[in-house]
């Protein structure tokens, strides 16, 4: 396709059905110029939104699609980013707009929302002046009265209980969620007729993203705006959007109606992709994941970008890039094996053997509580106290996986760190072999430690950047004298190649690892002392669905053999489904409820659970659950209510549940809950 | 990639420095040989800077000094970065009231004029290059103190350090190991700037008549010789005072090259060591 020139209207297209296009993206390219020459991040985008319509920018981190949303509202630095191609809004090519003139499109024809609320949102200037900048701004509205007005009424729209207190507080005081709506308020200030949301409820907790969802969409029906959603959640895709493009390292590799993709997904990438995805009733199977990597951005590739890691690639699609071929009317794909069938899964052992019956326990959590104590003054005197985890017990075994879910704030993560023992329990006993690790010090507790391993989350910073690779995984070989000089580098090399890499990769630095390979290496040092237990925490939330899946893979893998029981903390109920053999559910530094996966995820009892499990985005429109709404902000721990914690925010409260704290009352097998309706 | 002459130029004269400084003694020097017909006399080709009020070559003199201001300028901050950073990285390791203690001691230390509690440590030790040393010393570890608890204080909630407890690693090695080597970049660029501050220092406590004794020479020191003689003899101070002027802007330049390369926010970009 030339650039500059107007592409033919290819077959399939343009989309039947759809009115005159809102937006019309052609040949967007974005390069970002480097020392050595420009790189394409973002190649030859094109695509049309209708008034009114969703369309969904579905790709994994480093894909181009923030890029592309930036590039539309001609955000990027033209020091560092050239920006070609055309976007028409409305009739207008915004790339050529004066300064002058985008300056009235951005909040007003288009507005944006962003990821983090905590960034987008001025600290020092309160919620009320911010958006009512955003009123001045756009609507000609300048009387002090008028514009107040407009603000609550804004305030009020996204769903802000009692918005004319609001406009003093300063962000910090609300919640992520409150934030987020503050941020909407803003974009709707304009009326714009295209929002742009770049994902919006990524950084929320599961059940603050469902309702900021129903917002958008709600708001986006109401005022009949065009909403380009930028997405890496195929669930998000499937409850929210009409129609979706799926981009994949800076090209657009598909585009269709959702219904039609997600029966059918025509690129071998949305393929791979759908697969790779965890789903509540996928129980036990092992995730496929797609091998390989992501060409890092701007990477020059000739032929098809995905033909590296598929499995279907012939020899024509390493050297020349499909062009788009229709599927089906409103649905195109660039490949030029799409209608051929997928080969037969090469693991046919797809379900996990589930371990029936009791067996022995390898650690008994008996009451444990875990308070920090807040200290003011010059003294450092206890004011008061956080009481993250507040008489939690849990049993595990051998082999088995437990599952920890909740969101976060809920002391999940300290339950993990108690367990191994990097935080000091305030009460409680772990007991271990016969003995307390609660009580334990020094050097019994080191002694100890080789059998407890944790996993972090965030794959950056678990490892310190001045080692190698090697002495990273080695580290507890040397520090617990289980081996020295020869006999830790073959073990090293061996604990690498049991997590998928190569014993090369020893003297390579971490950061020239990608997020997954850096959760490998986080692994492999877990793995080094040969631990009866590991606390996975959050492992795979910093990664994407495809490198998830490779990861969750090994960890079942690496349980298998080795027969190790992980305590798997996680506020992703799908991984859960997928990973855990049992569950509890942590809110408020208790647990609700507890019991084998299928008894908590099929049966789900406390009203905490059936929140949570309602507010999971499910691809599978079957499946789908009416979202329960929870009323009002999750309490401080400094301060739990009285009572059953959950009871301020329960939709079955009674008025006994204010006063009594409910005991765990067993519902038949495993299956325990802490609820008063319960009994 | 063209040369940059913001480095290269403070390069330059940094090296000078220390090889008129490491070379002083063994070059055909006579900076005590007192020459009384030569008294106050101007640059000359005999005497390129000129001479001083007793007759002797200010360049001789010159280098001889610069040895001085080097000892000076690296001995302390050789003795207060070594001190301090391990007195700053143990506060902020251990914490609790180890922590609260030594906190209140830097504080104590801040709250005096730094130079002036120099000159009064300098008076007390008495006179002589070591104790220019000690004396600024004492005053300048409190600077890397501060530095390295900082630092320690935000490195130690990473998971790598969590990490390194879990797999039985003890608090020297976790610091040795874990926490040092990430918090050395800005006391690397501090202790820089800390080399030119120490010269000034010296030169400071020297025109006071605290640092080194005659005859041996210093930049201080001369020119405090040379201010009675500045309306006839200008060289006198020109020299020396030119001398601190170009060695100081060249470190503090350095200094700020070198923050530019090491300070890269998150260490995931940089390739280590």
């Amino acid at each position: 396709m030339a650039i500059g020139v107007i592409p033919e209207p290819s077959p399939g297209w343009p989309l039947s059905g759809i009115s005159e296009p809102l937006l019309e993206v052609c040949d967007l390219t974005v390069r970002v110029v480097r020392p050595e020459g420009t790189a394409a991040v973002v190649a030859g985008l094109d695509f049309r939104i209708a008034r009114g319509e969703t369309l969904a920018l579905l790709g994994e981190s480093g894909c181009g699609k923030s890029m592309t949303a930036l590039a539309l509202m001609r955000l990027l630095p033209p020091a560092v980013v050239a920006v070609t191609g055309q976007v028409r809004l409305a009739g207008a090519d915004l790339l050529r707009l004066p300064e002058r003139a985008m300056r009235r499109v951005r909040g007003g024809q288009v507005a944006m929302i962003f990821q983090e609320p905590q960034t987008a949102l001025n600290p020092v200037l309160t919620v009320g002046a911010q958006v009512a900048e955003a009123v001045r701004r756009h609507t000609g509205r300048h009387g002090a009265r008028a514009v107040r007005e407009r603000v609550v009424e804004l305030l009020g729209e996204v769903g802000i209980p009692a918005p004319r207190e609001r406009l003093g507080d300063y962000p910090h005081q609300l919640s992520g969620g409150m934030k987020q709506r503050v941020v909407i308020a803003m974009a709707l200030a304009g009326r714009p007729q295209l929002l742009i949301a770049d994902e919006p409820t990524t950084a929320l907790d599961v059940t603050i993203q469902a309702e900021i969802l129903a917002l958008i969409v709600g708001l986006q029906r109401r005022h009949a705006m065009a909403l380009l959603l930028i997405t890496h959640d195929l669930g998000i895709v499937a409850e929210t959007a009409d129609r979706l493009a799926v981009m994949y390292a800076g090209r657009l590799v598909e585009e269709a109606p959702c219904a039609a993709f997600f029966a059918g997904p025509a690129h071998p990438y949305g393929r791979r992709l759908l697969a790779s995805r965890p789903s509540l009733d996928r129980r036990a199977a092992a995730p496929a994941g797609i091998p390989g990597r992501v060409p890092p951005p701007g990477a020059s590739v000739v032929g098809c970008r995905f033909a590296e890691r598929c499995d279907l690639a012939a020899p024509a699609c390493r050297s020349a890039e499909p062009a788009w071929h229709p599927v089906a009317a409103g649905h195109r794909v660039r490949c030029h094996r799409w209608a051929e069938a997928d080969p037969p899964p090469a693991d046919a052992a797809a379900r996990r053997p589930r371990p029936a019956g009791e067996t022995e326990v390898l650690l008994r959590v008996d009451g444990l509580v875990v308070h920090f104590p807040i200290r003011r003054g010059l003294l450092g005197r206890e004011a008061g106290r956080v009481r993250a985890v507040d008489g939690v017990s849990l049993t595990l075994h051998p082999g088995r996986t437990l599952a920890l879910v909740g969101e976060s704030g809920c002391g999940k993560t300290t339950v993990g760190r108690a367990l191994v023992r990097l935080v000091a329990p305030t009460a409680g006993a772990l007991w271990y072999r016969g003995r307390d690790l609660a009580r334990l010090g020094g050097r019994e507790l080191r002694a100890l430690r080789k059998d407890l391993q944790i996993v972090f989350q965030d794959p950056y910073g678990a490892m310190n950047p001045r080692l190698r690779v090697g002495d990273i995984v080695g580290e507890g070989l040397r520090t617990m004298g289980l081996a020295s000089g020869r006999a830790a580098r073959c073990r090293v090399a061996e604990l690498l190649e049991q997590v998928g890499l190569a014993a090369e990769d020893a003297r390579r630095w971490p950061h020239a690892f990608s997020g997954g390979q850096r959760q490998r290496i986080g692994i492999a040092r877990a793995l080094a002392p040969e631990p009866r237990l590991i606390v996975c925490d959050e492992p795979t939330s910093a990664l994407d669905v495809s490198v998830q899946a490779q990861i969750l893979g090994l960890l079942a893998r690496l349980q298998r053999e080795r027969a190790i029981a992980y305590l798997f903390i996680s506020h992703d109920l799908s991984v859960v489904a997928q990973m855990a053999d049992e569950v509890a559910v942590m809110y408020l530094g208790r647990i609700v409820e507890r019991g084998t996966v299928d008894e908590v995820l099929d049966r789900p009892r406390h009203p905490y659970t059936r929140a949570l499990l309602s507010a999971v985005p499910v691809v599978e429109v079957a499946a789908r659950r009416p979202a329960i709404r929870l009323a009002g902000e999750r309490p401080s721990p400094a301060r739990p209510p009285a009572g059953c914690r959950f009871h301020p925010r329960c939709p079955e409260a009674l008025a006994v549940c204010g006063r009594t704290d409910p005991p765990e009352v067993c519902l038949g097998g495993r299956h325990w809950v802490s609820c008063l309706r319960a009994g | 990639m063209t040369p940059r002459w913001s480095v290269l130029l403070p390069a330059l004269v940094v090296g000078l420095w220390a090889l008129a400084a490491l070379a002083a003694p063994w070059l055909p020097l006579a900076p005590d040989r007192i020459d009384l017909p030569r008294i106050l006399a101007p640059p000359s080709p005999a005497a390129w800077l000129g001479c001083d009020d007793l007759g002797r070559p200010v360049l001789d003199r010159l280098l001889v000094g610069a040895r001085t201001a080097l000892l000076v300028g690296f001995g302390v901050v050789a003795v207060s970065a070594l001190v301090g950073t391990l007195i700053g990285a143990v506060a902020g390791y251990v914490g609790g009231w180890v922590d609260l203690v030594l906190v209140r001691v830097i504080d104590v230390f801040l709250a005096f004029p730094g130079i002036l509690l120099a000159i009064a440590l300098a008076g007390i030790l008495g006179p002589g290059l070591g104790n220019v040393v000690i004396a600024l010393s004492v005053v300048g570890w409190v600077g890397y103190a501060r530095l390295a608890r900082a630092q320690i204080l935000s490195l130690k909630q990473r998971d790598h350090v969590l990490a390194a407890r879990a797999l039985g690693a003890g608090p020297v090695r976790i610091l040795a190991r874990h926490l040092l080597p990430l918090a050395l970049a800005p006391l690397i660029v501090e202790a820089t700037f800390g080399v030119a501050g120490a010269v000034i220092a010296e030169a400071g406590l020297s025109f006071l008549g605290l640092g080194v004794q005659p005859p041996a020479a210093s930049w201080g020191s001369m020119i405090r010789d040379g201010v009675g003689y500045m309306l006839v003899a200008p060289h006198l101070v020109l020299g020396p005072g030119l001398a601190i002027l170009l060695v100081v802007l060249a470190i503090n330049l350095l200094g700020d090259a070198l923050r530019d390369r090491l300070d890269v926010r998150g260490a995931r970009g940089a390739e280590p060591g």
